[in-house]
C-alpha cells in the first residue's frame, strides 16, 4: 500500500513538472544591480498576469552581454545600464533596438555601521563636505572594477567631474587613489554585502541600487552625479580617463535599456514584457526601488 | 556470463568517457586557434594561481595531517560533532564561503581588525588569496587523508611499537608509506580544489588576480576568445602535480 502511495505521489510530481514545462518560460539577462526589481517585482509580477513562468540572469552587463554573444547563453530579453552593452549585441545581429525603461544616478552610499556614519550622515545633509569625509584618512571606500564594470567606471568619471565642480584638483586622487586600486575594488555582491556588514565604509555607486539594499545615501548634484543626459554636452563630455589597458572612459548616459534579442524563444512574451516595464505599473515598481524614469532616446 | 559483463561494463565505461570529453570537445573547437593570444595580466595570473597555491597547499598538509591522522586513530568522545564540523565546511557554497571569511576577517571583523593591527591584511592581498584557497580546499584533504590514514592495518603499527620504535618513527616508516596512496589523492585533490577556486577568492580577494577570476574578468573585458587561451594554460600548469603524484604513489615511488 505505502509502495504504491510512494508511486502515485512521484508520479503526480512528474505529472507538474511535465504541465509546468508547457506554460511558457520567459528568460530575462538583466545587469546584476537590478536584481532586487526584476527578481522580486516585475518578473513574478509579469509571469502572474501573463500565465508564464519568469527566469532572471543578473550579471554583469558586459559579462552577459559577450556571453549572448557568443551564444553561450540564451535569453529573450536584455536589460542593460548604459548604452555600451547594449551595443555589443547590436554589433552581434542579436537586438535590432534598446528601448529606455529607467533611469539612475551616481550617489555615495554608506553603511549605517561605519565609524564615519557620523560625519556620513552630516555630509547627506550638506553639513559637512562629502569629498572631505571621504578622504579622511581610515575610510574604507569601496567600488567595482572600471575595466569590466560600468558602475566602477562610472565612479571615477564622478569623481573627476567633482573635482572641477568643487575646484579641488586632487580630489579623485585623494579619494580613488589610483583607477585600479587593489585596495578599494571588489566586485559588486562583495561591495554590497561588505558595505551592509559594515566591512566598507562608504562606496559609490547607482542610487538605485543603495536604495533596493536600504542603504542610507548622499545626493549628489546634478552636474556630476551622471544622471541628466541634457548635461551631456554642456559637462558630462570634459570627463575622460585613460586606464591602463588602453581603454578610456567616458560618460554613458545612466540609461537602463530593454531590448528583444532576435533569437528569443518567446519573442511575443518578450516584446510584452518590454512593454511591461514601461507601463504604467512597471514605472510604479521601479520607482518603489528607487529608480528614476526613463531618460532619453531609444537605442 | 563474465565476458558479457565485461563487455557491459566496457560499454558503459566508453559512454562515461564520452561525457567526460565531450566539454573539451567543445573547447578545442571554440578555441581560436589562428588568433590564440593572451590578454594582458593572464601571465601575472598564472603565476599568482600557481605560487599562492602551492603555498595554500604547503599550509594545507602541514596542518590537515595531523588532524586527518588524530581522527584516524584516536578515540574521540564527540566524534560525530566533528564529522559535523567537516561536513559543514565542505557544503558550504563557495560563495557562501567568502561571504563568511568577509565578515570574520574583514577589516572591521572580529578576527580581520586584530590582525590587521598586527599589519595581516586579509581583503584583497597575498593572504586573503590564499586564506580563501586554504578554507577552500582543507576540508576536502582533511577527509581524503583520514581515510587514507584509517586504511592502514593497525597491526602493523603495533608489531612496529612492540619492536621498540618511537610513535613518531612508526608513524614515519610505517603508516606514512603505506597510505601513501590515500595521501597523494588527497594531496592532488586539495590542489585541484585551491588552484580551481573562484567564488570564494571573488569575494575576498579580487587582487591579487589568479586564474579562474582573470577568466571571468577576461570574458567580461574581452569576451570569449581571452578565456580559452588561458583555459589551455590553466590545464597545462595545473596538471603535472597531480599526475605525477598518481603515478609515483602507483609506483612506489613516493615517499
Amino acid at each position: 500500500m505505502k509502495k504504491w502511495q510512494l508511486l502515485a505521489a512521484l508520479l503526480s510530481l512528474i505529472g507538474t513538472s511535465v504541465l509546468a514545462q508547457n506554460t511558457p518560460v520567459l528568460r530575462v539577462a538583466y545587469a546584476g544591480s537590478m536584481g532586487v526589481v526584476m527578481d522580486n517585482a516585475a518578473g513574478p509580477a509579469f509571469a502572474k498576469a501573463h500565465q508564464a513562468s519568469y527566469q532572471g540572469m543578473g550579471q554583469g552587463s558586459y559579462a552577459l552581454a559577450r556571453l549572448l554573444a557568443a551564444h553561450q547563453l540564451q535569453a529573450d530579453v536584455f536589460v542593460t545600464i548604459t548604452p555600451g552593452p547594449m551595443r555589443v549585441l547590436k554589433q552581434a545581429g542579436l537586438v535590432t533596438s534598446g528601448t529606455p525603461v529607467a533611469s539612475t544616478q551616481m550617489a555615495v552610499i554608506y553603511s549605517p555601521r561605519s565609524r564615519f556614519a557620523r560625519d556620513l550622515d552630516a555630509a547627506s545633509h550638506g553639513q559637512k563636505n562629502w569629498y572631505d569625509v571621504l578622504s579622511e584618512p581610515g575610510v574604507r571606500l569601496g567600488r567595482t572594477d572600471p575595466e569590466i564594470d560600468p558602475q566602477g567606471a562610472n565612479v571615477l568619471l564622478t569623481l573627476q567631474l567633482a573635482s572641477d565642480y568643487y575646484h579641488k584638483p586632487d580630489l579623485l586622487k585623494a579619494v580613488a587613489g589610483s583607477p585600479q586600486n587593489p585596495s578599494q575594488i571588489f566586485t559588486e555582491p562583495s561591495l554590497m554585502s561588505r558595505l551592509e556588514a559594515g566591512q566598507i565604509d562608504v562606496a559609490i555607486g547607482y542610487l538605485s541600487a543603495a536604495q533596493s539594499h536600504h542603504l542610507p545615501t548622499i545626493a549628489l548634484p546634478d552636474q556630476i552625479n551622471l544622471g541628466d543626459p541634457d548635461m551631456q554636452a554642456s559637462w558630462y563630455d570634459r570627463a575622460s580617463i585613460a586606464l591602463a589597458n588602453g581603454k578610456t572612459l567616458r560618460v554613458q548616459p545612466l540609461v537602463f535599456y530593454a531590448g528583444v534579442l532576435t533569437n528569443a524563444k518567446q519573442p511575443a512574451l518578450a516584446r510584452a514584457f518590454v512593454n511591461y516595464l514601461k507601463s504604467s505599473e512597471g514605472q510604479a515598481m521601479f520607482r518603489e526601488h528607487g529608480y528614476s524614469a526613463p531618460r532619453g532616446n531609444g537605442l | 556470463m563474465s565476458h558479457g559483463n565485461a563487455r557491459l561494463s566496457a560499454f558503459v565505461s566508453s559512454i562515461t568517457l564520452l561525457l567526460l570529453i565531450a566539454p573539451f570537445i567543445g573547447l578545442a573547437l571554440a578555441t581560436p586557434w589562428r588568433h590564440f593570444g593572451f590578454a594582458d595580466g593572464d601571465a601575472s595570473a598564472i603565476g599568482v594561481s600557481l605560487i599562492y597555491s602551492s603555498i595554500a597547499l604547503v599550509l594545507i598538509v602541514a596542518l590537515g595531517t595531523p588532524l586527518a591522522w588524530w581522527l584516524a586513530r584516536h578515540q574521540i568522545r564527540a566524534r560525530w560533532l566533528i564529522d559535523v564540523l567537516l561536513l559543514l565546511a565542505l557544503l558550504t557554497p563557495p560563495l557562501a564561503l567568502g561571504l563568511l571569511l568577509a565578515s570574520m576577517y574583514g577589516p572591521y571583523g572580529p578576527a580581520g581588525n586584530l590582525l590587521e593591527r598586527a599589519g595581516l591584511v586579509l581583503t584583497n592581498s597575498a593572504p586573503a588569496f590564499v586564506m580563501a584557497q586554504f578554507y577552500s580546499a582543507l576540508p576536502y584533504y582533511v577527509i581524503a587523508a583520514r581515510a587514507a590514514f584509517e586504511n592502514v592495518p593497525r597491526e602493523l603499527e603495533q608489531i612496529a611499537l612492540t619492536l621498540g620504535h618511537s610513535p613518531w618513527h612508526s608513524f614515519l616508516h610505517v603508516s606514512l608509506p603505506l597510505a601513501r596512496l590515500g595521501l597523494a589523492a588527497a594531496i592532488a585533490l586539495a590542489w585541484v580544489r585551491a588552484l580551481g577556486e573562484f567564488g570564494a577568492v571573488l569575494i575576498v580577494a579580487y587582487y591579487p588576480q589568479g586564474i579562474p577570476v582573470k577568466l571571468w574578468v577576461n570574458l567580461q573585458d574581452i569576451g570569449l576568445n581571452a578565456v580559452y587561451p588561458l583555459l589551455w594554460v590553466f590545464f597545462i600548469v595545473a596538471m603535472p602535480l597531480p599526475l605525477l603524484l598518481g603515478l609515483a604513489a602507483r609506483r612506489r615511488h613516493l615517499f
